[in-house]
């Protein structure tokens, strides 16, 4: 229903991808970004596409699920193709007209720049369509572990996402019910001005708070009963566990981004 | 010594000038079924919250096996022993996945990981939720999650339940799943009962009823010494069951709480009367 | 002809994407001009969904809603006039309180009706007097009441934008006994008092054989039984078949009918009191 769709970007699938340890994918992701980022040849950029492509046959993932992540990116997309393709200089002159002149090395760029940022939005989709939001949090509390040398409270922030994260359906699903019993006594949400429309949320807005200060006594008082009493001397039901398929994925994308920096020294087209 | 034991109880709200409950005294027996009954207001929940200390008492005590809870070093303990499940099932499922939730409360007490597992499968298993261990929690129905939430509580090996209107806001099928894991605790593992309700056909099962009225007992033992008075029942704002209500409208004076009660009276009332004829 | 159609609606929720769901499927219904009809099922089985086709808070993928005839959708702009002539009242209504005074409140939906002033407050004070609010509430915030009185201020939000169909999703839940009792009492006398038509859906089989005069009963995101309470009880092992159960006071005749009595079915327990004082009184049958 609504709320299934709208909780996290989590696409439930059994693949290679699902499977791996949390952690690892964080680690992964942000190699892959900085691999992506150093790519500046054709020949590297193309291996990382191939990459990318072989990353999303084996997700199991339909190809529109992604596509439909890239839309809303698009503009931005095009904002920054069309930027380049304006100020960047050079020299070999294509056309010319006033004060604005496209060159081979505007396009080149271009061309580079919205490939990377494409490659960037999916790369950063496998980690949130393969990995639920449960299993994110404890992988970045497992990994920000040694903050607590500074002081700083992980568990209790990793406890704030975890509950903010389980409680996201149950709100998105209120909001619905209230901006549906709203509407059945004439709310009107679509028209008017911006201070109009401002206006119209306070029906919505004001219940909400209500309701959710509500639950947070509630949550409280039962956390409570179940003897919460933060993190020291709690233990897990379940600790992550890396196995050699993890080692083994970390590895292979290492030693992509080495084949990306190799292959950046061989130019064929201009400086790419 | 009882398991639980109120004494001269008070308690008053800082916004109030009355007395949520008004001088209780009375013993809980380990083991025993108790239904908490009373109109809103009454005062049943916040009696509820006085028996594991999530209220304290403006007066008089709560023993739980001998412990105040006004006893802070013993806390936890008291939490552990007395668990509580609340009205809204949304409320009080704290992880994303039903196996995890029912883990948050001995993970609290430190209970070591292989131990865990096997508290966590038992728990899930005894309410009949374990096939739904990997779900997610707002996928489940509200008995679903009332079920879960009972897990969560029994993994942390209480000795006391209290339903705190657990089944208000349930349809039909979801109180009967409650009230069916809740009865099977008490059975089964002797686990004490403290049922806050004000469905009438719940209470009647239960060993011992408890009627609140502005904070105080007003009536206390079984179901038939409780319901024994019609008007008593009306006048403390009560649901009677429908065979009661005929009882009643027919001028009978008798008590008749179960269908079943009612059709082995009516039986007796009209012997042959209505019989067909062959 | 009918007040209110439901013409083979259909409507899938999440559809194509994995979470697609249906939840209603090919419903037809008729509600006729004054009479009461009560929606029975189990949650799930599509009663929420279809009743918030009735006043086009739903779009129906398929099928069509005619309110006296005429699509509810033919101009899409008329869809929130549809929505004061058909007053849907959410589950826990009080939880949609918002403004700072129980007048104000009730006022909302009058207010978006585009009335005066006068005639707002007319509708505001009669619908205070339908719920059976006191006077001196008009300037106390809703959030100060208790439950029940938030619940009939809420109420009171629906009725005063007078509604020629009042639809009720499960009114009194959460609430006890006696102020259940209240609750059902007011709604039906606001009902003899206005004449509107009254649609509600409940879990208790009690309370829709005390109220209703037709009984709808929802099951897989289908209408599965409909009738009066005689029809539809009649099928008590059908109802009870489908998980839901029938008035205790009709088991109690169905037992004892087992037990080679001839007793008539009854599913109220004035009926079953006349019928027993017949007997007992040596009629030979009631």
């Amino acid at each position: 229903m609504l709320k299934d769709i709208s909780f996290g970007q989590y696409y439930p699938a059994d693949s290679v991808l699902h499977r791996l340890d949390p952690r690892f994918k964080i680690l992964i992701t942000f190699l892959l970004i900085i691999g992506i980022f150093i790519c500046n040849s054709v020949l590297s950029l193309s291996a990382a596409i191939v990459f990318v492509i072989i990353g999303m046959l084996l997700s199991k993932i339909p190809l529109s699920t992604y596509l439909k992540n890239t839309k809303p990116l698009l503009p931005i997309i095009l904002l920054t193709f069309i930027l380049n393709l304006i100020y960047v200089p050079g020299e070999h002159v294509l056309w010319h007209f006033w004060k604005i002149s496209l060159t081979t090395e505007a396009i080149e760029t271009a061309v580079f720049i919205a490939i990377r940022i494409i490659l960037l939005v999916i790369v950063t989709s496998f980690l949130t369509y393969t990995t639920t939001p449960t299993a994110l949090t404890s992988a970045i509390e497992d990994l920000l572990k040694w903050l607590k040398v500074f002081k700083v409270d992980v568990h209790s922030i990793a406890m704030m996402m975890s509950i903010a994260l389980r409680f996201i359906p149950t709100l998105i699903d209120e909001i619905n019910k209230i901006i549906n019993a709203q509407k059945a006594r004439g709310a009107d949400f679509d028209s008017g001005n911006v201070v109009q429309k401002i206006k119209a949320m306070v029906p919505i807005l004001i219940p909400l708070f209500i309701s959710s200060f509500r639950r947070a006594y509630e949550l409280a008082n039962a956390m409570e009963c179940r003897c919460y009493n933060g993190g020291d001397g709690r233990t897990k039901l379940k600790t992550m566990q890396s196995s050699f398929k993890d080692y083994l994925a970390l590895a292979v994308c290492i030693a992509a981004v080495v084949g990306f920096v190799l292959l950046n020294s061989i130019k064929i087209i201009g400086v790419y | 010594m009882s398991f639980i034991e109120c004494k001269n109880l008070y308690y008053q709200y800082n916004s109030s000038k009355r007395n949520a409950i008004n001088n209780v005294d009375l013993n809980i027996e380990q083991g025993e079924f108790i239904a908490v009954i009373g109109h809103n207001g009454s005062g049943k929940s916040t009696f509820a919250k006085l028996l594991n200390g999530l209220l304290q008492p403006s007066g008089g005590s709560v023993l739980v096996g001998g412990i105040s809870t006004a006893d802070e070093a013993k806390r936890i303990e008291l939490l552990q022993s007395v668990g509580m499940i609340f009205q809204n099932p949304d409320n009080q499922i704290v992880a994303s996945i039903v196996e995890e939730d029912v883990a948050f409360g001995p993970e609290n007490l430190g209970v070591p990981q292989e131990e865990l597992r096997s508290r966590v499968d038992d728990a899930l298993k005894t309410v009949g939720m374990y096939e739904q261990r990997l779900k997610a929690p707002h996928n489940l129905s509200g008995g679903q999650k009332q079920r879960v939430a009972i897990a969560g509580i029994i993994a942390m090996q209480p000795k006391c339940i209290i339903m705190d209107e657990a089944t208000a806001m349930l349809d039909p099928i979801g109180r009967k799943e409650v009230m069916e894991a809740v009865r099977k605790l008490n059975r089964e593992f002797g686990i004490t009962i403290i049922y806050i309700t004000h469905f009438m056909n719940e209470a009647v099962d239960a060993d011992r009823v408890i009627l609140l009225d502005s904070g105080e007992v007003v009536k206390d033992g079984t179901p038939h010494e409780v319901f024994a008075d019609y008007d008593t029942m009306m006048a403390y704002g009560l649901d009677v069951p429908q065979g009661y209500q005929l009882m009643h409208q027919l001028g009978i004076d008798a008590c008749v709480l179960t269908e079943k009660e009612c059709v082995a009276q009516l039986e007796n009332l009209l012997g042959e009367n209505g019989k067909t004829r062959t | 002809m009918e007040k209110l159609e439901l013409k083979n609606v259909s409507y899938v929720y999440s559809k194509g994407t994995p979470f697609e769901y249906l939840a209603l499927d090919d419903i037809n219904l008729s509600i006729k001009q004054g009479e009461t009809l009560a929606v029975i099922g189990h949650t799930g089985s599509g009663k929420s969904t279809m009743i918030q086709h009735l006043n086009g808070l739903f779009k129906a993928q398929s099928g069509c809603v005619l309110f006296e005839g005429r699509d509810i959708w033919e101009n899409k702009k008329d869809i929130k006039s549809i929505r004061f002539k058909i007053g849907l009242c959410f589950q826990y209504p009080e939880y949609q309180l918002f403004e700072e005074t129980v007048y104000k409140d009730i006022a909302f939906g009058p207010k978006n009706m585009g009335l005066e002033e006068k005639e707002i407050d007319r509708r505001v004070r009669q619908a205070m007097q339908y719920m059976e609010l006191p006077e001196r509430y008009i300037t106390r915030s809703p959030f100060d009441l208790s439950g029940g009185q938030k619940r009939k201020v809420a109420l009171a939000g629906i009725l005063a934008m007078e509604p020629e169909i009042l639809v009720l999703d499960e009114p009194t839940a959460g609430l006890d006994p006696s102020a259940k009792k209240n609750l059902f009492g007011l709604i039906q006398k606001y009902k003899e008092q206005s004449g509107s038509t009254v649609v509600f859906v409940s879990h208790s089989m009690e309370d829709v054989a005390n109220l209703a005069d037709r009984i709808v009963v929802m099951q897989n995101s289908k209408i599965v039984m409909e009738g009066t309470p005689d029809e539809v009880f009649a099928h008590a092992d059908k109802l009870l078949e489908i998980g839901l159960s029938i008035p205790a006071i009709t088991s109690i005749f169905l037992q004892l009918n087992q037990k080679g009595y001839a007793l008539p079915p009854v599913y109220t327990v004035d009926d079953a009191a006349k019928c027993l004082e017949a007997l007992i009184g040596g009629n030979a049958s009631c």
